[in-house]
């Protein structure tokens, strides 16, 4: 009798030791924790990521940002990432001390067409945006994408982005092929299939506006508009607001709808904050504008 | 004092004497004691699975493993699927169980019976939904469906009564036993065709027959949520539950997290850089996890010190140990059912008990400020011992009060763990 318990009152001294050994990392790790997390709360910081489509580089979006900043007063700093094949980053450019709303470009060195590449680079965003999560703390961000970036970032929110302390605000795809090439929806691609299966992942807070550039009444000459609406089976309903923008006009074309100046117009609307809001801080005019 | 102590726990002992009479009673718990070495692999590979593989789990996290881990997501498949197929589906194992047991008490066929009721018990979780395959209501097989699990194979057994024949003697193997299995023909009908009724009767109307959503509908109520009466009322009903096996640990944990009361205090703690005068101390986030549930529902840990300690069976002794492990990281299953504690009229005074006075030693602590409130979450499969610890973010008094809270329980559990063996002792004589 005295041998059962003693028994197994060692193996609970043991196991009490063990636990008790684990309070210092415990400890440790949950100041740590409450630090980053706190910094995170604190932040004001609201970064645009940016992805760019297929055969598009991390500088895609220059002209778009050098736009903006004309516009805006140079408020924004440019950060450019490139994800390579082995999951190694690269970075150009920096972003600005107290610069609240940097712009953040992620390019992949493998930026091909196709499902199984848009998976691949939606893993490859996973691990750039955590990259970016650990330097930087900000708990809210706005997300552009053109062309196939548009479809990254849904495989992304899908598949990857499981965060209580960050959330996404905005969403903006810019002649996003939902549906690929297909010109009709009873036609689903496995991409669409597989979006529309896991669209319950996608943040429920979210405000998305999808926008399809046409040069005649079918297609802006490489995505067809149908395709683009097809992104309604995925985020109606799911998302907070869905709103789908047409362009037509000048510089409608596939290519050209990051420089097109109405799409500017949106992306200064829709996602950026407002001048003069508390959330940017605008740099003291330099010399050369002032007349 | 110790006179009435003395004559509380003689009636109490009676009661527990006269249900141990009972033939469900014995049944139950003949059925739960079988079950034991299924639900024990189960909690051993979820522990495995949620404190160890899991990337957001407390070993991982602390440990910083994150980057081993990702390259070995074929360890957690491994482990999810042995945990899903032993304590996922233990409560179709327990109607199993119960059929056969009860068919045997009234000698009837018993394998027959036992086959009987598993294959009812799984029609009843039936999701019947357009898509092909079979899909089932993992809640209703897991832990928290034991109640209609055995209820379901009790009946099953009952309807043998009723319809089948007694028991023949064993067939040889090499014999025709046709004649045997249509004996049971028509109570397997029966069986099969009421619960097939019933299933798609719940289908159809799209209700649960569990309580869990009952439990997750409270949040939307309109009392006063954030109080200390609310948390201990829902804390005791949701261990009352748990002892008649309706329901299964996670619901009220989640309970707790996913509050208003929960995210206010988090947003105070963060923005004023401090855990103390948060703005909700005494809701079931900052109380029952960390305090009322060290070990699982019912403060189990205690329990199981309890026994080491005070208990002179060799079974509890053994059983203890086995599960002590889970119960460190609170997974409690494996006590739950191999004591057994669940439908147990011997631990229910205790299992009641232990949760609401360390909640009570708890809100005491945090009143009289010796300790902040537990407002920070914890990683998955954080030990129960540290959680208060962890979620004050390091606060000794905290971790001080869940010593305290251990020692308090050991003591109500004892006189309880004393009587059993008394019991044991007297039945042995008898």
């Amino acid at each position: 009798m005295a041998k059962l318990r003693k028994k197994s009152l060692w193996l609970l001294v043991i196991s009490l030791v063990l636990i008790g050994g684990l309070t210092w990392p415990a400890a440790q790790w949950s100041r740590q924790n409450v630090n980053t997390l706190a910094k995170r709360h604190d932040s004001r910081m609201s970064p645009v990521i940016f992805i760019p489509g297929s055969s598009a580089t991390q500088n895609r979006f220059d002209e778009l940002v050098a736009k903006l900043n004309t516009k805006r007063g140079k408020r924004h700093s440019l950060l450019k990432l490139t994800v390579h094949e082995n999951n190694k980053i690269s970075y150009s450019g920096a972003i600005r001390p107290r610069d609240n709303e940097p712009f953040i470009v992620v390019g992949f060195e493998n930026n091909k067409d196709g499902y199984n590449n848009i998976q691949k680079q939606a893993k490859w965003f996973s691990l750039a945006f955590n990259a970016l999560t650990k330097k930087y703390q900000f708990n809210n961000f706005k997300a552009v994408g053109h062309s196939n970036g548009g479809l990254i970032y849904t495989a992304f929110l899908e598949d990857y982005f499981n965060r209580d302390d960050i959330t996404v605000k905005k969403l903006m795809t810019i002649g996003s092929p939902f549906n690929f090439a297909e010109t009709s929806i009873t036609h689903k691609s496995q991409m669409l299939t597989d979006f529309i299966k896991k669209r319950k992942n996608i943040p429920t807070n979210l405000s998305m506006y999808s926008i399809a550039g046409t040069e005649n009444f079918e297609n802006d000459g490489i995505v067809p508009a149908r395709s683009v609406e097809a992104g309604k089976y995925i985020y109606q309903g799911q998302v907070k607001h869905y709103t789908e923008i047409t362009v037509t006009g000048d510089h409608a074309q596939h290519s050209d709808l990051p420089q097109n100046q109405q799409i500017v117009a949106l992306l200064e609307q829709y996602i950026l904050s407002k001048k003069n809001t508390g959330n940017t801080q605008p740099l003291p005019k330099s010399k050369a504008e002032t007349p | 004092m110790t006179i009435k102590k003395q004559a509380i726990m003689m009636r109490l002992a009676q009661h527990y004497n006269r249900l141990q009479s009972v033939a469900v009673y014995q049944i139950i718990q003949r059925s739960l004691t079988l079950l034991f070495p299924f639900v024990l692999i189960g909690s051993i590979s979820q522990l495995i699975q949620l404190a160890l593989f899991d990337r957001n789990s407390f070993v991982v996290k602390v440990f910083h493993l994150s980057n081993w881990l990702s390259k070995r997501n074929i360890l957690q498949m491994m482990f999810d699927s042995i945990t899903s197929l032993t304590l996922g589906i233990v409560a179709a194992l327990a109607a199993m169980c119960a059929a056969r047991y009860t068919a045997k008490h009234y000698h009837r066929d018993e394998q027959l019976a036992s086959i009987t009721g598993l294959i009812a018990y799984l029609i009843l979780a039936l999701r019947l939904t357009p898509n092909e395959g079979l899909v089932f209501n993992t809640q209703m097989l897991g832990l928290g469906g034991l109640f209609f699990g055995l209820l379901v194979g009790y009946l099953t057994g009952l309807v043998f009564k009723k319809l089948g024949r007694p028991h023949r003697r064993d067939l040889p193997l090499n014999g025709s036993a046709v004649g045997r299995s249509l004996d049971s023909l028509g109570a397997i009908l029966l069986v099969l065709g009421v619960i097939l009724g019933l299933s798609v009767l719940l289908n159809w109307l799209a209700i649960s027959i569990l309580p869990d959503q009952l439990i997750l509908r409270l949040q939307s109520l309109k009392a006063n949520q954030t109080g200390l009466l609310f948390t201990l009322g829902t804390s005791l009903a949701a261990t009352g539950l748990t002892f008649f096996g309706l329901t299964s640990m996670p619901t009220l944990a989640q309970f707790g997290r996913e509050g208003i009361a929960s995210s206010a205090n988090l947003n105070y703690a963060f923005s004023q850089h401090t855990a103390w005068h948060v703005p909700y101390p005494f809701t079931l986030g900052t109380l029952y996890e960390p305090f009322g549930a060290i070990g699982g529902t019912g403060g189990t840990l205690a329990l199981v010190i309890a026994v080491f300690i005070f208990s002179k069976q060799k079974d509890y002794h053994l059983i203890g140990r086995w599960s002590l492990l889970p119960v460190l990281f609170n997974f409690n299953s494996a006590v739950l059912v191999g004591m057994p504690i669940i439908g147990n009229g011997l631990y229910v005074i205790p299992f009641l008990l232990v949760p609401l006075v360390n909640m009570g030693i708890a809100s005491a602590a945090v009143a009289l400020h010796c300790m902040p409130s537990v407002v920070f979450t914890v990683p998955l499969g954080t030990p129960g011992l540290l959680q208060a610890f962890m979620g004050t973010n390091g606060n000794l008094g905290a971790l001080a009060v869940t010593v305290v809270n251990v020692v308090v329980g050991v003591l109500i559990y004892k006189p309880f763990v004393q009587l059993a063996d008394q019991l044991a002792l007297a039945k042995e004589a008898a």
